[in-house]
């Protein structure tokens, strides 16, 4: 997958400017929340066929943390 | 089969919760999950009373029904007493004979899947001629105030359904599952012989979710996952053991958990969505009670009819899981 295109799906899942979803990106600046670590899991189960464990999500800092994980 | 529900007058809406937690877009939210509302059980209002209640509209519009139940069977995780079970003081309770079989279990969402199994085995067995299958669930009274996640999603509810050797023969083949390595994602800690006391200290969870070991705790994410992992094998599985395609179904009713986690599964089944029933809006996730009510409602609306075939499936604490085939 396309860093172009992990930032275009990571933009539509936090409802933001892809001109906000930056690697050094604060998770915690971004709306983090409950919803949307289900829409993550979504996310890298339908566009990289990936399970995302809960422990996982919760090591998230960063959006660069998440971009590591995309394939 | 006939199904009746009851729901407690208390209604909790997603504008209550708002001005609780101004910070927290309840409607958001509740577009998210697809819940509007939710019935909540009154303080002195147990799982008990609730399934009084659904029992005694099932009788009151069907009043033979009650001379024809043999066995009583009565889903729920929050009993009035540790002992006697439910179903012993149900029984009293609605004046049904003293020579009838009745049992408690304890199971979640997947429970009325497992009560059809039971029903269909008690009465194919010739054990029972009429079983009298009733959930009821207060989940609400197990879940911290500050909880505004569990408080958006869950709802009080009952359910009595009446069962007959006919209908039996009506429920198609099970598939079932069980794997309790989830155990501590969806629990609550004490109450029982292994954590008496203790955990009164508030922990955090998901978006400032409060809870302590007195309360529901659910991973969402765990479930999730769990969800996606078992329930598109369990449909396939079911459709497979009792030799009928997907488009042989008029209807799959899963448990209404929310309504995110089912547009997610649906895709993933690739089920068409006016065959993938949801109606959760002005009830919530009622647990154990979410398939009959599913049920109730498509029978009273005419979306299904004689004949029709029905794949019903359950999922969740335990975990425990389980799906069958109904032919209406």
């Amino acid at each position: 997958m396309t860093d172009e295109k992990k930032i275009e799906l990571l933009a539509e899942l936090f409802e933001v400017d892809e001109s906000e979803i930056t690697p050094d990106k604060l998770l915690s600046e971004l709306k983090w929340d409950s919803m949307n670590m289900l829409g993550l899991i979504a996310l890298f189960k339908s566009e990289c066929d990936i399970k995302l464990p809960a422990s996982k999500i919760r090591s998230f800092v960063t959006v660069n943390d998440i971009l590591k994980e995309m394939q | 089969m006939i199904i009746k529900t009851y729901f407690p007058v208390r209604v909790l809406t997603n504008q209550d919760l708002e001005k609780e937690f101004p910070e927290w877009s309840a409607d958001k939210i509740g577009q998210k999950v697809g819940i509007i509302s939710r019935h909540v059980a009154s303080e002195d209002e147990t799982p008990l009373d609730l399934a009084e209640k659904a029992c005694l509209c099932l009788f009151q519009d069907h009043p033979e029904v009650k001379e024809s139940v043999d066995y009583l069977l009565f889903c729920t995780q929050n009993p009035d007493y540790i002992l006697p079970g439910n179903s012993s003081i149900l029984q009293n309770r609605l004046g049904l004979p003293t020579s009838i079989g009745a049992l408690d279990y304890n199971l979640g969402c997947s429970g009325y899947i497992y009560g059809l199994s039971l029903a269909k085995g008690l009465l194919l067995g010739h054990i029972a001629k009429g079983v009298l299958l009733v959930t009821a669930e207060a989940y609400t009274k197990r879940i911290n105030r500050k909880d505004k996640g569990n408080r958006s999603i869950f709802g009080d509810a009952a359910t009595a359904t009446f069962l007959t050797e006919e209908d039996a023969g009506k429920i198609g083949e099970f598939v079932l599952g069980t794997d309790g390595s989830g155990a501590g994602n969806l629990i609550i800690k004490n109450g029982g012989l292994r954590c008496p006391e203790g955990g009164d200290e508030e922990k955090t969870y998901g978006s400032g979710n409060v809870y302590t070991d007195h309360d529901l705790f659910m991973d969402g994410p765990e479930i999730f996952n769990f969800t996606i992992d078992v329930v598109p094998s369990l449909v396939k599985e079911t459709l497979k053991k009792n030799q009928l395609g997907l488009d042989d179904v008029k209807m799959v009713v899963p448990h209404q958990a929310n309504s995110y986690i089912l547009g997610f599964l649906r895709k993933m089944m690739r089920i068409p969505e006016d065959r993938f029933y949801l109606n959760m809006e002005n009830t919530g996730n009622t647990v154990s009670s979410t398939i009959p009510i599913a049920l109730a409602d498509l029978l009273e609306s005419g979306r299904i009819h004689q004949g029709d075939k029905v794949l019903v499936t359950g999922f969740g604490v335990g975990y425990s899981y389980g799906a069958t085939v109904l032919t209406i």
